[in-house]
């Protein structure tokens, strides 16, 4: 599952994601950490929305455009239900969780001996957040670490 | 026929059952053998007994059975429970519960002990064959008895019952089942005809005839029957016949003298080697192979029981003398759903109210265009309303399901340690998330121990420490704020801090330094630390070190909160603060901001419009509402969420303040206004829990979705109150800094008015604090004397005085019947002052004008909420009325070349003073506060201070102390005054040194004492001036 930040593309696992929701009706709250956009109402469940590109200290965004959309991802129980408890090498949170992204992308297939492990090349983003890059035809692809994106302890600052 | 679904049922029943036994063996121990609660648990453990004894679960049989006989005993009143019979009686139904739970290995939970403990309270021959192995009794015995009818061969029989439901009167009869004809083809299962049984009368016995079946081949059409051995009030064959709906020739009535023969000559229970359980249960197997059993779903069986229940009730007869009868019937009165199913039922209701919603706003659009659609739409609204309550109703469990069994733990616990605790449970019925009860079951369960085995002392302790030999536990829960909050009290011995910090530093889980610096609550603290306990001797019950921690954690995964006081000695009390987390409140819908947000209403007290009449005022940096007699500490909500964008427009944010509404909560007992904008609706939310990054703000209890579909936080209010205390000491440090001059002179010049109107259309005040009271009279409660009124007012005789008799104002043409008199004090002789109305209190900075209007008893005007305001002067007002009293008739000539420093935070005294005083001084300065009056007399000579004793900063006793220590101040005569307490003030003053004390407001009399002053403690001074 792949989506964009201003231009650059990033990529989650498909399999931690619940559905992509356009409804932008999101509710800002105060007094909370600033990548937390605020919360949306998902049919009756209450969705905490993360600000993607101010969680990942990431300045080149686009403001709000018409594509922008959030991604809901699935609690860990979710994910446990569907897949038993596996080795899917990321996890997310036991609350419900939207990532407030500029645009949606592809799904793609990666085959993991195509993942580079990061070099610290790409100085916009923390190492932490990354789990590695893909080389596209014509794009890099990079992959976030869903954990250390969503564990509340980890700061944003590089 | 054994099939699952039916084996379901009867786990199920049994634990019922056993449930309901719990509380009464309880209360049996309590109070002395209540018939009902017997009856209670006779039935419970006959009914296990007998079902188990139907499936064949013999271990189970076995130990309800002679629970049940030593019950009956009980009953006959022949034995008298007491307490190491209900301590075995309680371990019995732990053991079923545990056997009855997984009934298909309970061959394999050993209940010899329990049994044998038991067939004590029974006594000597009756038991010991019933005690003994089932394959050590075989046929031999039954065949020895002789007398016993030929029908009853294969039955177990049980001579208890036999004998007790003889001595009723009941008949004995055994009915054959045949399992193609009466079971599959009327489609019941053996457990229907049990029940039916089990209502007409006393079941004894059942087993299957295999004897028909020769061998696997002719298994499926031979003719299989099920024997069933009973006792009933029905009175003849006939009878059973049509109950059971069999044949003549399958009724078989057992010859009663024979029967009581036979129980006379072998009481024993008899089980025939031909059937043990092993045998039972193959064929009942290979039974289930050959034929499908009928459908036995949970539907059919409570068909079933309908039916069976009216049939029931046609045998009044019956029906009243059978105990199985008086069985509750709770079980057909709720249905068992999984929670998973619960939980798809409220999202769905949910996501319906959603699509109501949109419905409805669509409606209101295209409503009218097609006929009829409003009503409906209006109908489905209040529907889908309703039902989405309902549907989270099912959710929400009282605390009562784990609360009662501490009870029993804590009765279990005070055996085993030798200590006497009574418990007392309040708020069981406080009702919480299915969810939440859960997981709250383990902690408390815990806390409860712990309170039992380390918060209370044995009784011996107890009685050294001078308390009762029983100890107390409290476990309390109440709604506090949108929260749970559970207090689990005890007066036991506290917590030793001092031990705790040791047995931590032993441990390594502190350093002593660190101990060094602790506080109270953060010893506390330590017994939550992972790898920790009290315990000086680790029992059983608790103290493994593993259990505090865990239990926080626990609760903090619930969202909640745990904490420790405790006075050593005293007691201990733990509070949990719990969210409610899917739990349904109240709430008021506000907006603040362009943003809407739920206020649970259990704090909400009222609310009050701002505007008008209830202003905000600003006193000591904090916004304050007077709402009646008491002053309110108002919170505004965007400004503590920081919602207000442009915080730099002061005035204009005034301005929007002062339309919006302030809802006047309370917290833990304290009142404060919170200012919001806009109030919307009320509404019933379904809190839902925050997620991690929600929780890092402390002013949050949860999020919940309006009615509109919008998803609005849900206020915490302690933590609104936490964020804005933290904001306001901000502010006022700030202040401090910065404006301190400017902002304190402004505090301490808040005064606080009286208004009221002397008919007229002009607005008086008088300072509130020279007010002794307010009186509400009648014109003809005012006796005239000469051309003066009075007023008789508890015995004494007050004169009163109308304003416009003496002072320049507006005279009414008539006095109304109704007046008010205010009564001044710190006056030497009180006159009352006629009012006709009393408009207001207010609390605010007079800007006192003192030129414009002049006149007696006047001492200026003023503007308050943009109404001119005359500022009453009662002492020229009194000195008008009363010279004799008031008017001060000699004059000081000789101090008018000294100075004189006068102290007093309250300006309108200090107006008053003043004004008096230039006239004997040569100078006067007066300082607002002790540590200006401190640095003017350092500054400056004066040969005289008269302070008042209430001093912001540095008191007036701070500053005599001070000066009297300094060798250039020491010899200034001070005079206190004070504005209240003068009794208490006059003794305290002259204990401090003060040369003199002074109640305001007499001007002759302060005249006096600074004459006196002068003359007595420096009459050298004095002297030279003389």
């Amino acid at each position: 599952m792949t989506f964009y930040l201003g231009d650059d593309l990033f990529g989650i696992s498909i399999l931690m994601v619940r559905e992509i929701n356009q409804n932008l009706d999101i509710t800002p709250v105060a007094k909370v950490p600033e990548y937390v956009k605020g919360v949306l109402n998902l049919r009756g469940q209450v969705v905490t929305v993360m600000d993607l590109a101010n969680r990942l200290a990431y300045i080149d965004k686009e403001e709000n455009s018409e594509h922008s959309c959030c991604i809901v991802l699935k609690t860990n129980e979710e994910i446990e239900d569907n897949y038993g408890s596996s080795d899917l090498e990321d996890s997310t949170m036991n609350d419900k969780i939207g990532l407030y992204v500029d645009r949606i992308g592809d799904v793609l297939s990666i085959e993991s001996k195509d993942i580079l492990i990061t070099p610290n090349q790409d100085s916009k983003l923390d190492a932490k957040f990354v789990k590695g890059v893909v080389r596209l035809q014509d794009q890099l692809l990079v992959l976030l670490n869903l954990s250390t994106v969503l564990d509340p302890k980890i700061g944003n600052e590089s | 026929m054994v099939d699952d679904e039916l084996i379901d049922i009867f786990i199920q029943e049994s634990r019922e059952h056993l449930e309901a036994l719990e509380p009464e063996l309880l209360e049996m121990e309590n109070a002395s053998s209540d018939s009902e609660s017997i009856n209670t648990i006779f039935r419970g453990v006959h009914s296990i007994k007998g079902s188990s004894g139907f499936f064949g679960f013999d271990q189970i049989m076995k130990l309800s059975h002679v629970m049940e006989n030593v019950m009956a005993l009980v009953r006959e009143g022949e034995l008298t429970p007491n307490r190491e019979m209900i301590d075995i009686f309680l371990e019995s139904t732990d053991k079923l519960k545990i056997m009855v739970e997984s009934p298909q290995t309970s061959t394999e939970i050993p209940i010899e002990d329990e049994v044998k403990r038991l067939e004590v309270f029974l006594g000597g021959t009756s038991t010991e064959n019933a005690a003994s192995a089932p394959a050590a009794d075989n046929q031999a015995e039954v065949d020895d008895s002789g007398a016993l009818p030929e029908a009853l061969s294969g039955f177990k029989l049980d001579p208890y019952i036999l004998k007790d439901a003889i001595g009723h009167g009941h008949l004995v009869f055994v009915i054959d089942l045949y399992m193609i004809r009466d079971i599959k083809e009327k489609n019941r299962t053996p457990y229907d005809y049990f029940k039916e049984i089990e209502s007409l009368g006393e079941f004894v016995d059942a087993y299957f005839d295999f004897s028909v079946i020769t061998g696997l081949e002719d298994a499926l059409e031979a003719e299989l029957k099920c024997r069933f051995l009973f006792t009933t009030v029905m009175g003849s064959p006939d009878m059973i016949t049509s109950v059971f709906d069999i044949p003549e020739d399958q009724v078989h009535e057992i010859d009663l003298e024979a029967l009581k023969g036979w129980i006379k000559s072998d009481p024993g229970t008899h089980m025939p080697a031909s059937r043990t359980e092993e045998v039972f249960l193959e064929v009942v197997d290979e039974e289930i192979e050959e034929e499908p059993a009928p459908q036995a779903e949970p539907e059919v069986e409570v068909e079933a029981a309908a039916p069976q229940k009216e049939e029931a009730s046609a045998e009044p007869a019956t029906a009243k003398t059978s105990l199985a009868r008086q069985k509750s019937k709770k079980a057909d009165e709720t249905v068992r759903v999984p929670v998973s199913l619960l939980n798809d039922l409220m999202n769905l209701a949910g996501e319906m109210v959603l699509s109501r919603n949109q419905l409805v706003r669509v409606a209101e659009k295209y409503g009218q265009d097609v006929n009829g659609l409003e009503g409906i739409i209006q109908n489905m609204n209040l529907i889908t309303s309703d039902m989405h309550e309902r549907v989270m109703q099912t959710r929400l469990q009282p605390l009562a399901i784990i609360l009662s069994k501490f009870h029993r733990i804590i009765r279990d616990l005070s055996n085993k340690l030798g200590k006497e605790i009574v418990l007392e449970i309040e708020g069981e019925d406080v009702e919480l998330d299915k969810s939440i009860i859960e997981a709250l079951s383990d902690p408390l369960t815990h806390l409860i121990r712990n309170t039992a085995d380390h918060g209370i002392e044995t009784p011996d302790e107890r009685e050294a420490a001078g308390k009762t030999r029983e100890g107390h536990a409290r476990l309390v829960a109440r709604h506090v704020g949108g929260q749970v909050v559970i207090d689990i009290m005890d007066d036991g011995r506290g917590l030793n801090t001092e031990k705790l910090k040791k047995k931590a530093i032993e441990k390594g889980l502190i350093t002593p330094e660190s101990a060094e610096t602790m506080s109270d609550k953060q010893a506390f603290g330590i017994i939550f630390l992972p790898g920790f306990s009290t315990a000086e001797q680790v029992s059983d019950v608790s103290g493994r070190g593993v259990g505090m921690d865990v239990v926080r954690t626990n609760i903090e995964k619930l969202g909640g909160f745990i904490d420790i006081e405790s006075e050593l000695g005293v007691g201990t009390k733990i509070s949990l603060k719990l969210p409610l987390t899917l739990a349904i409140i109240p709430a008021m819908i506000v907006g603040a901001g362009e943003r809407k947000f739920a206020v649970p209403q259990v704090n909400l007290e009222e609310v009050v419009r701002l505007g008008g009449k209830n202003q905000s005022e600003l006193v000591r940096g904090t916004r304050v509402l007077r709402l009646r007699e008491s002053l309110l500490t108002l919170i505004d909500l965007r400004e503590v969420l920081d919602l207000e964008e442009d915080a730099a427009a002061d005035s204009e944010a005034e301005d929007k303040e002062e339309d919006g509404y302030v809802l006047v909560m309370n917290l833990d007992n304290q009142q404060y206004g919170l200012v919001v904008n806009e109030l919307y609706d009320s509404e019933e939310i379904a809190v839902k829990p925050l997620s991690v990054y929600l929780k890092q703000a402390v002013c949050y209890s949860g999020v919940t979705i309006m009615g509109d579909g919008k998803v609005a936080m849900i206020i915490d209010i302690a933590g609104i109150t936490e964020i804005a205390n933290l904001s306001f000491e901000d502010m006022n440090a700030q202040s401090m800094d910065e404006t301190d001059e400017a902002l304190s002179t402004q505090n301490e010049d808040m005064e606080s008015l009286l208004l009221f109107k002397n008919e007229g259309f002009e607005l008086f005040a008088i300072n509130l604090s020279t007010v002794a009271r307010i009186e509400k009279v009648k014109m003809s409660d005012i006796e005239l004397v000469g051309e003066k009124e009075y007023l008789n007012l508890g015995g004494k005789s007050i004169e009163l005085v109308r304003m416009h008799d003496h002072m320049p104002v507006a005279t009414p043409e008539n006095s109304p019947e109704q007046l008010y008199v205010l009564i001044p004090k710190l006056v030497d002789r009180p006159i009352g002052i006629v009012a006709t109305q009393i408009v207001d209190t207010v609390e605010t900075v007079v800007d006192l004008d003192r030129d414009t209007i002049r006149g007696t008893g006047i001492l200026g005007s003023t503007f308050i909420s943009d109404s001119l305001v005359i500022v009453v002067d009662i002492y020229s007002l009194f000195e008008s009325v009363d010279p004799r009293s008031y008017k001060v008739t000699e004059t000081l000539e000789h101090f008018k070349t000294l100075n004189l420093l006068l102290v007093e935070n309250n300006a309108f005294f200090r107006n008053i003073q003043m004004a008096f005083l230039q006239d004997i001084f040569a100078e006067v300065d007066f300082a607002r506060n002790g540590l200006d009056a401190w640095e003017k007399l350092n500054d400056k000579d004066y040969h005289m201070v008269i302070t008042e004793l209430e001093l912001p900063s540095l008191n007036g006793f701070e500053l005599l102390a001070r000066a009297r220590k300094s060798e250039r101040l020491s010899a200034i005569p001070f005079i206190a005054t004070a504005g209240r307490n003068e009794q208490m003030n006059a003794q305290k003053s002259e204990e401090a040194g003060f040369n003199q004390f002074l109640m305001k407001f007499s001007k002759r009399s302060t005249q006096n004492a600074i004459k006196e002053v002068f003359e007595k403690n420096t009459p050298l001074l004095t002297n030279t001036h003389l």
